[in-house]
């Protein structure tokens, strides 16, 4: 007997037993169950108010056919007449509970069934929906700090830094690896920073890998075509 | 009891009129109390007590032994109740005088003994208490109530009769049995102060 059952124990007027309990699985359940024991606690002063007084009302005991007529009060003058629309509505409920009789086993499952299918479909579409916007704002971002460019940008004249250009036009469009060349090729030209003011902990980034180096030193490389700081630091 | 109905109504609709005695029978006592505690008239309630019956044998040919006789008895009966108390509005101040009271049971000028009249006047007023008290009850809940401690309906065929679902239906008896208890202790302790 599961808690379900206990409840329809409860408020079942037929095993109504005050004081006690009706059965032994109700009592073993009930000695063991503290919600149910509750519940029965809550739940009895109205069951003694329902199922304990005027008994032979719920059980209706009648005799006969001629005594049951003799038991039917006077109707005192008035005469209950039967309308079309009462009639009409005893119709209307057999055909809604024969409707529920014969859907009572398919209707609740295939509602349930219905929900948790657009349910499941809706939390896919969002999240191949997510999924999809997450691909589209990271991955180009990725693959433009990954991968060389086949044309190096061109680099800033040496005698002007790119750095604190952007710094000063606030342009936070300024592509952050121009800046970088164009600080390498400021600074290590002469193998020292020519403007000790603009020296950085940015000087450098922090991930020295071979692209890096490589666009370092190809951007080291003055026009006339000397060997800059940078290609002396790297060969 | 109910396959019992089911056979009665199927000879009724072969057209044994007299098997429909036995189904009021059956049924009446019930049904007034029911309906006299709804409509806190007997009068009343014995006029849509008798509008049931004859309903049901006009329309008994839209029976079905898919479903219970008495949910379907209980259902006519409680859409009349309902149709006649909107018609004049709800009374739940007015006192209420069981069928039983009137027609059934034991009038307490007929008890040979003072203890017999005294259960009887305690009877009473324990019965009046009950109908005040469901009459307070929101109307789903009281009548979810009646269906399952006075026509004895299972919580299945209350489910159907209510139009509701299963956990509906007694989640509705349950609501109604809490708000019935306490109101109930509200006025042991109202009795025990005075």
């Amino acid at each position: 007997m599961n808690c379900d059952d206990v409840f329809e124990a409860l408020t079942d007027p037929a095993q109504y037993d005050p004081g006690h309990a009706s059965s032994v699985q109700l009592a073993e359940h009930l000695a063991m169950c503290p919600r149910c024991r509750q519940m029965q606690q809550v739940l009895e002063p109205a069951r003694s108010l329902l199922c304990g007084d005027l008994p032979a009302e719920r059980v209706p005991v009648v005799e006969s056919q001629a005594e049951m007529l003799d038991d039917l009060p006077p109707a005192a003058g008035r005469t209950p007449v039967l309308s079309v629309e009462a009639v009409g509505l005893a119709e209307a409920i057999a055909a809604q509970l024969t409707a529920s009789s014969n859907g009572k086993s398919l209707r609740p499952r295939h509602r349930f069934f219905g929900r948790r299918f657009f349910a499941a479909a809706l939390r896919n579409a969002a999240l191949v929906l997510f999924g999809a916007l997450a691909v589209y704002c990271m991955g180009p971002r990725d693959r433009d700090s990954d991968s060389v460019p086949a044309v190096v940008p061109p680099v800033a004249p040496a005698n002007s830094c790119t750095r604190m250009e952007f710094q000063q036009k606030g342009r936070a469009s300024q592509d952050a690896r121009r800046v970088i060349l164009s600080c390498v090729a400021c600074h290590l030209k002469e193998g020292e920073p020519r403007n000790k003011s603009a020296s950085t902990t940015l000087f450098w980034p922090r991930r020295h890998t071979a692209t890096h180096i490589s666009l370092a030193a190809e951007a080291g490389r003055g026009s006339n075509g000397a060997r800059t700081g940078a290609e002396t630091l790297f060969s | 009891m109910t396959s019992d109905d089911s056979q009665l109504m199927r000879r009724v609709q072969d057209g044994e009129f007299r098997c429909f005695d036995v189904l009021v029978e059956r049924y009446r006592p019930a049904l007034l109390r029911v309906a006299a505690g709804m409509l806190a008239d007997a009068a009343l309630a014995e006029d849509v007590v008798q509008e049931t019956f004859l309903a049901v044998f006009a329309a008994r040919h839209t029976f079905n032994p898919a479903f219970h006789f008495r949910t379907w008895l209980w259902t006519i009966l409680l859409n009349f109740c309902r149709r006649h108390r909107a018609r004049r509005g709800r009374q739940p101040e007015q006192l209420v005088r069981s069928a039983r009271a009137n027609s059934e049971g034991p009038a307490i000028t007929e008890a040979q003994t003072p203890e017999t009249a005294l259960s009887a006047l305690l009877l009473r007023e324990r019965s009046e208490q009950l109908q005040r008290l469901l009459s307070e009850l929101p109307e789903v809940q009281a009548d979810a109530i009646r269906l399952r401690f006075f026509a004895g309906l299972t919580y299945h065929e209350i489910a159907q009769s209510m139009g509701v679902s299963l956990g509906g239906a007694k989640l509705r008896v349950r609501a109604g049995l809490t708000k019935l208890s306490q109101q109930f202790r509200g006025d042991e302790e109202l009795c025990d102060e005075l």
